[in-house]
């Protein structure tokens, strides 16, 4: 499962990529976006999709995730509403791991369910690496 | 109360934290909305009954998940940006004594203020104290130069709200960032969400800022706020910045207030009645019989309300006594109860504009149009929340 942070989407708009794997976000990541593809004038691939539109999302894990992360991470405020793209990424890996942990549920996306993060974020990967040691952090060159 | 999603239970959020975010406009009454108190009777919310509710409250849902440790932190530094910006004493101000001013406007503000200095390399502000210490001559003339404001042209428009234009315009011109409150366009939360009448009493406010402060009219929100009295208002707001006392704010009773001011405050009404209504005009009165006519006269040339111009001639003893001064008070405006006409909605962007003031709707949209913010962040700065479809109508009516 290939998740892409805000400034991975920018990556992929700004040189107007053609994917050739699949990517997701998380609904935050998604509505952060939108102006940039808006403002660099093309839409998202339809290889990129909404990591809550698969039916095996479990929205009720993701939620308790979500509080979980968003209390016990700084970086983001509600002052200037930042912040909560790395919130949802957070929780979209907590809940892949434990939906994962049976393996009779199904995967969300794709053929196996190793887990990789696309951004240049430091403090995102920071987080990443506390709370997920199984998750890969990839560069946004990466991205093909 | 549990957060559930189909019903199924998810996580468990505080009740007090619901509680204290839902208090932290308590004028609204939120915490009374029927979706929170089913909420509280059952102890449950659906998650998507809570993101839609978040969304026509402007308050964003996620913050219902915080605990109450991070809770009181958010809560302290909202707190800690009012403190800094605005008047203790007009955070102080409480239902039952007239004025009560919104801190979900001030909050709203803060912000739009914060991201401007935060993003931009702004110089100080020259006109921020720049009154302190000059007399009240100097201080109008200094106010009439530095501000561009050619009096006669001001005067010579033939209605108040031509004359209010030009005095925003040139205002703004300035690096004053001027708001007005509107009720179209959901800039705030109404229309079936909270009642009309809870902004009412706002006041004329200034938030402090040495690079852009910013100005707060009531316009829309308060029904009282007739042309002549936002021109008085935003002359007054205008010498608060220039003698940097930011303690002081127009008070809904005006006509005590001015005629009992002292010290500081006395020097305010001074200097504001002398730019608008100067001396020299009323001195030429002086012995003679004050008629209505005569009110309704000045008020009409000088660009103010026919009140302002009383009390302003009892200030200075050209209605020498009280029997005399009470007379010539108009009666309360009363404003109409069902308006004679209904005006279509304007655009979107015209309320958002007249809203957020010319620097927050320039600076932000520079920032939509660089991709510096993100869709959110606008949306929070624009609206106070996140709202698509008014997003959409946005971008499109601005072609950004």
């Amino acid at each position: 499962m290939k998740i892409l942070d805000t400034n991975a989407v920018n990556h992929i708009l700004k040189r107007r990529l053609n994917l050739d794997d699949d990517y997701c976000v998380t609904d935050d990541i998604k509505e952060e976006a939108e102006i940039a593809e808006s403002v660099i004038g093309t839409k998202l691939s339809s290889k990129v999709e909404l990591a809550s539109s698969s039916a095996l999302f479990d929205r009720t894990l993701y939620l308790a995730h979500y509080k979980n992360m968003l209390n016990k991470h700084s970086g983001r405020s509600f002052y200037n509403m930042t912040g909560f793209g790395d919130i949802s990424i957070l929780a979209l890996l907590k809940t892949v791991e434990e939906t994962t942990k049976d393996q009779s549920q199904g995967r969300l996306f794709g053929t196996d369910e190793v887990l990789e993060v696309f951004t240049e974020d430091q403090s995102l990967i920071k987080k990443i690496t506390l709370e997920s040691s199984k998750t890969k952090v990839f560069k946004n060159a990466n991205i093909k | 109360m549990i957060l559930t999603v189909n019903k199924k239970q998810s996580v468990e959020i505080e009740n007090a934290v619901v509680a204290q975010i839902l208090n932290m406009y308590s004028e609204e009454k939120l915490i009374g909305r029927p979706i929170f108190q089913n909420a509280f009777a059952n102890d449950s919310i659906e998650y998507k009954d809570l993101k839609d509710e978040s969304d026509k409250i402007l308050i964003p849902w996620q913050m219902f998940l915080l605990d109450s440790r991070n809770l009181k932190k958010e809560l302290d530094h909202i707190e800690k940006m009012r403190a800094d910006k605005v008047s203790s004493k007009l955070m102080a101000k409480r239902r039952g004594i007239g004025n009560v001013t919104s801190k979900r406007i001030i909050d709203r503000l803060i912000r739009l203020q914060n991201f401007i200095t935060a993003t931009n390399t702004l110089p100080q502000n020259a006109f921020c104290g720049s009154l302190v210490g000059k007399s009240n001559a100097e201080a109008v003339a200094h106010i009439l130069s530095y501000f561009e404001i050619d009096i006669n042209k001001f005067r010579g428009y033939r209605n108040k709200s031509s004359a209010l234009s030009y005095l925003l315009g040139k205002v703004e011109n300035k690096y004053i960032n001027i708001s007005q409150g509107v009720l179209t366009n959901k800039m705030l939360p109404m229309w079936q969400v909270v009642d009309n009448s809870i902004y009412k009493n706002t006041s004329g406010f200034v938030i402090k800022d040495d690079k852009i402060p910013f100005i707060f009219l009531p316009s829309e929100i308060n029904p009282d706020e007739v042309k002549g009295r936002q021109i008085y208002t935003i002359i007054y707001l205008i010498v608060l910045i220039g003698l940097n006392e930011y303690d002081f704010f127009i008070e809904k009773n005006f006509r005590a207030k001015a005629l009992s001011a002292t010290n500081k405050q006395k020097k305010i009404y001074s200097v504001t009645s002398e730019v608008l209504l100067p001396s020299e005009a009323t001195e030429k009165l002086s012995g003679s019989v004050i008629t209505p006519s005569t009110r309704d006269d000045l008020a009409s040339e000088y660009k103010i309300t026919p009140t302002a111009v009383v009390v302003t001639l009892r200030i200075r003893r050209t209605i020498t006594s009280q029997a005399e001064y009470e007379a010539l008070l108009p009666p309360p405006y009363d404003p109409p109860k069902t308006p004679t006409h209904h005006p279509r909605s304007p655009k979107i962007e015209t309320s958002v504009r007249k809203f957020c003031g010319k620097y927050s709707f320039e600076f932000v949209n520079a920032g939509i149009k660089s991709g510096q913010l993100s869709s959110v962040q606008s949306q929070y700065l624009l609206f106070g929340a996140v709202n698509k479809k008014n997003f959409k109508k946005y971008r499109d009516g601005l072609s950004i």
